[in-house]
């Protein structure tokens, strides 16, 4: 048996269930919701602001809108968590109540999930402890026992509870009543990607009927060495992040030849799968179906430096046939190795590259664990309105042959490849197909 | 689901009862404690001074190259991999100019914890920086010009799964869980299912946590939920007694191989048991707290046995979460006796958290593998300091813990249970090989 599911393959499971997409909301520098998003991806806009002046040019990062607290299920829980948790849990109960997921919505809730992706601790997260630490230097020298003698005097357990990883799962569990299966994955870039799988994976093995999945960022901590030395896996910074030498808003140019690195973005990405009967029978929206993933890992080294094939990217793609009439939607932030490299992946793949490519990073910027799952609601938005926004400020690729555009295109066909490749080396694809009534 | 049958070919342990998985159950069916005083860093002036800390414990070259880029608990986690992976035979058959595993088909599935860097690396960051800064904003801004990023990247939890696929050259499905506490019993479930849906044919899984560090040990100190039996830190973890005040942090790891079963026999690997069912629900009350009811824990159990196709009277032993706190015992308790009561007697009980302490995020794997060797040796480990049991007791009688003294017993089949913090319930049910 393949390892990839295909359309129809509930039969995997022993039954004929499929999934759909029946909600998304999509949280980025864009701004709030799915459709304002898609709009200004149309309209080819970004929204990147200056975070400071450095070795290299100016660096700039994308924020979203500071979240309201009255989006909050409970006012107080914005004590004990982080931002990432705050925008992710505003986006899932934003993507569940918008058709009619929640308390009391006459669906049992051991019958839905949620599964969730999260970005991890991060050094701001950790600057309660700075001024102790401080104060325990001693002539030039760190002491480890003055640090424990007094860390009790100092930090509060909500620090603790903030630091938790699976914040979002919980709270959006404990407000919209979810009582089924659920986990929270730390996969990096795929962690938005790695939750839809295992929530399409739940519905069609028949241990769910709806499945609340997505995935939040709050980057923009920039932990940026000014010492060109200092390298980040696949990528030295300086290759990686976008500067700007004029203090104009910098350009991220996905698969473009002059691609000179992406902005660091925060964000956020739910979206509500269903049993399709299930969503026939109460009349839910259907945005489109999935009916294909796949999830591998690199093998290799996750902190290989310069050009390299990623074989997660190779793996999760070796049970597709695109077609010429099918779009990929690519990771595609800019960076030059990491273009590059997803473009080797590709290569390895397909004999022919007739279909079309897109990125939308050019204009989101790279939202890390909210990347990718915010193109699956892109690509539904794309089926519905027959538009693929253009790849922003691309011209022209460094290696022949690829269908990338610039400019608004048409899109008349069926299916949509959304794939994207983890720092950690994992890469995982998802199809979405249109529903035809 | 396929009829896929997914078996155990492999087990590795680091733990604070013994740095192998034959010392370490050794210990545990001896009863021996790994709690002592803590040793990496000075809490004479906690309330908490006492820990299961691993011991005496060297990277094998071995397991991993190059230890520089493993914080601790991955160094744990790498070690317990490479232990887990000799002992399937499948790191030799890997190695082998002839090897004949398909890596699309061997994949990672791992528990975290939450990875915080130590102060003393934060602190040899900071050195660089404005450091006399009285705004501890600048301060923090400043540090954010100097970190090296290769450093985030090792405290980063989810790069434990790269390092493995990348040591084993695997490039099957890779997945990296933090759910606290389930955080390793949710990492060997979804690799059941992984391979029970044909995703994957082998997955490397478990879980690998060090809560023994100065931060994460002051959060739990704060919240009030570790022990402070200073005077006797052997019978400081005490899970089901009634003079339990806490639970003892602790930290290690333990990968297991999990197999597709005909791929196992067709290789001649040893097979331990089977995993043949596994249930995952969300409490969905309070991220600290369990429904006074026992909801979700007991769904749980529930759900595992349905997955499993067994009844509860199916059940001989159940490695509980038994934390040692007040609130799981007593829960967890209740949620065991609903299950089980009509069945008219109990399964033997025990938590081996009462030797090992709380790994979080690698309890979960630990347990399972205490579970699978019980059914192996046809022994029960004690739950030691277990005196005076003051939950369990229903009007169908009270739970069988198997307390203080080993029990040999032989195991057919042992469930495994993880509660987490935020919610998530695991239960994993193992069964012999006939």
């Amino acid at each position: 048996m393949d390892s990839s599911y295909h359309a129809g393959l509930g039969s995997v499971f022993g039954t004929d269930r499929s999934v759909v997409i029946t909600s998304s909301y999509i949280s980025s520098p864009l701004g709030e919701g799915t459709d304002i998003n898609f709009q200004s991806l149309l309209e080819d806009r970004s929204n990147f602001t200056k975070a400071e002046d450095t070795y290299y040019g100016s660096l700039y990062k994308g924020i979203c809108q500071d979240p309201k607290m009255s989006d909050l299920h409970d006012r107080k829980v914005s004590k004990v968590i982080t931002r990432k948790d705050f925008i992710g849990i505003v986006a899932a109960l934003k993507a569940a109540t918008k058709v009619g997921i929640g308390k009391d919505c006459g669906i049992n809730p051991e019958r839905i999930s949620v599964y969730s992706g999260s970005a991890c601790t991060s050094t701001d997260d950790l600057s309660p402890y700075y001024s102790l630490i401080k104060k325990s230097y001693t002539a030039g020298q760190y002491d480890p026992k003055f640090f424990g003698r007094h860390l009790m005097e100092e930090v509060s357990p909500m620090v603790m509870l903030q630091t938790l990883m699976n914040n979002i799962l919980c709270y959006v569990s404990v407000a919209l009543d979810i009582r089924g299966a659920n986990t929270n994955y730390l996969d990096f870039q795929t962690s938005g990607l790695r939750s839809v799988y295992e929530g399409a994976c739940s519905i069609l093995s028949g241990r769910s009927d709806v499945a609340l999945v997505g995935s939040s960022s709050a980057i923009p901590e920039l932990f940026l060495d000014p010492n060109p030395e200092d390298k980040l896996g696949s990528n030295n910074y300086k290759d990686y992040l976008c500067f700007s030498k004029d203090g104009t808003s910098p350009r991220v140019k996905p698969y473009d030849r002059s691609r000179s690195g992406t902005v660091m973005s925060e964000g956020a990405c739910f979206l509500v799968l269903e049993e399709k009967n299930h969503a026939l029978r109460r009349g839910a929206p259907i945005l489109g179906e999935i009916s294909y993933m796949k999830l591998n890992a690199g093998g290799s080294s996750a902190m290989k430096e310069g050009s390299y094939v990623p074989y997660g990217v190779v793996g999760s793609l070796s049970g597709t046939n695109i077609d010429k009439d099918d779009l990929l939607i690519g990771y595609g932030i800019g960076a030059r190795y990491m273009d590059q490299n997803e473009l080797m992946a590709y290569s390895q793949v397909f004999d022919s590259h007739d279909f079309m490519l897109y990125s939308s990073s050019g204009n989101f910027g790279d939202m890390a664990e909210a990347g990718n799952i915010s193109n699956i609601a892109v690509a539904t938005k794309i089926l519905e309105t027959g538009q693929i926004p253009p790849t922003s400020n691309f011209v022209c690729s460094d290696e022949p042959g690829w269908n990338i555009s610039g400019h608004v295109e048409p899109f008349s066909g069926n299916n949509i490849y959304v794939t994207g490749l983890s720092l950690s080396g994992t890469g995982c694809t998802i199809k979405i197909s249109r529903v035809v009534s | 689901m396929s009829e896929r049958t997914v078996c155990v070919t492999g087990i590795g342990i680091v733990s604070p009862v013994g740095n192998t998985r034959e010392e370490a159950w050794k210990n545990i069916v001896q009863g021996v404690s790994g709690t002592d005083y803590i040793s990496q860093f000075d809490a004479s002036q906690w309330p908490t001074r006492i820990a299961c800390e691993v011991k005496d414990f060297h990277l094998d070259k071995k397991a991993f190259h190059d230890g520089s880029l493993l914080n601790r608990s991955n160094e744990f986690g790498m070690q317990s991999a490479y232990e887990a992976m000799v002992d399937s035979g499948l790191s030799d058959i890997l190695e082998s100019k002839n090897n004949p595993i398909d890596p699309y088909r061997f994949g990672v599935s791992v528990g975290v914890g939450i990875g915080t860097i130590a102060p003393q690396e934060l602190a040899t960051l900071l050195r660089g920086t404005d450091f006399h800064s009285t705004d501890d904003f600048k301060l923090a801004s400043s540090l954010e010009k100097t970190v090296n990023s290769k450093l985030l990247m090792k405290n980063h939890p989810g790069m434990f799964a790269g390092w493995l696929a990348s040591r084993w050259n695997l490039r099957g499905p890779t997945s990296t869980i933090h759910t606290a506490c389930a955080s390793s019993g949710q990492s060997l479930g979804q690799a059941y299912l992984q391979i029970k849906r044909s995703e994957a044919d082998i997955m490397l899984a478990g879980g690998a946590d060090s809560l023994a560090g100065e931060l994460l040990l002051a959060g739990f100190c704060l919240l009030g939920a570790l022990s402070t039996r200073n005077d006797e830190p052997a019978r400081a973890s005490r899970p089901f007694d009634r003079d339990r005040d806490g639970f003892v942090a602790s930290e290690g790891a333990s990968m297991l191989v999990l197999e597709e079963k005909e791929h196992a026999l067709r290789r001649g690997a040893h097979i331990y048991a089977e995993v043949v069912g596994y249930g995952e629900t969300q409490s969905a009350y309070r991220i600290t707290d369990l429904p006074p009811d026992g909801r979700g824990v007991k769904e749980a159990m529930e759900d595992a046995l349905v997955q499993a196709g067994m009844v509860h009277s199916d059940i001989d032993y159940i490695n509980a979460h038994g934390t040692s706190t007040e609130l799981n015992d007593r829960i967890e308790a209740l949620a065991i006796s609903k299950v089980f009561s009509s069945r008219g007697c109990f399964p033997y009980i025990n938590s081996t958290k009462s030797e090992t302490g709380h790994l979080i995020s690698a309890a979960g794997a630990l347990e399972a593998s205490f579970s699978i060797l019980s059914i192996r040796d046809s022994v029960i480990p004690p739950s030691i300091n277990l005196d005076h049991p003051d939950c369990g007791k229903s009007e169908y009688g009270d739970l069988r813990f198997v307390a203080n003294k080993k029990l040999n017993y032989p195991v057919k089949v042992a469930m495994s249970n993880s509660v987490g913090f935020g919610g998530t319930n695991t239960s994993l049910i193992f069964k012999g090989i006939d």
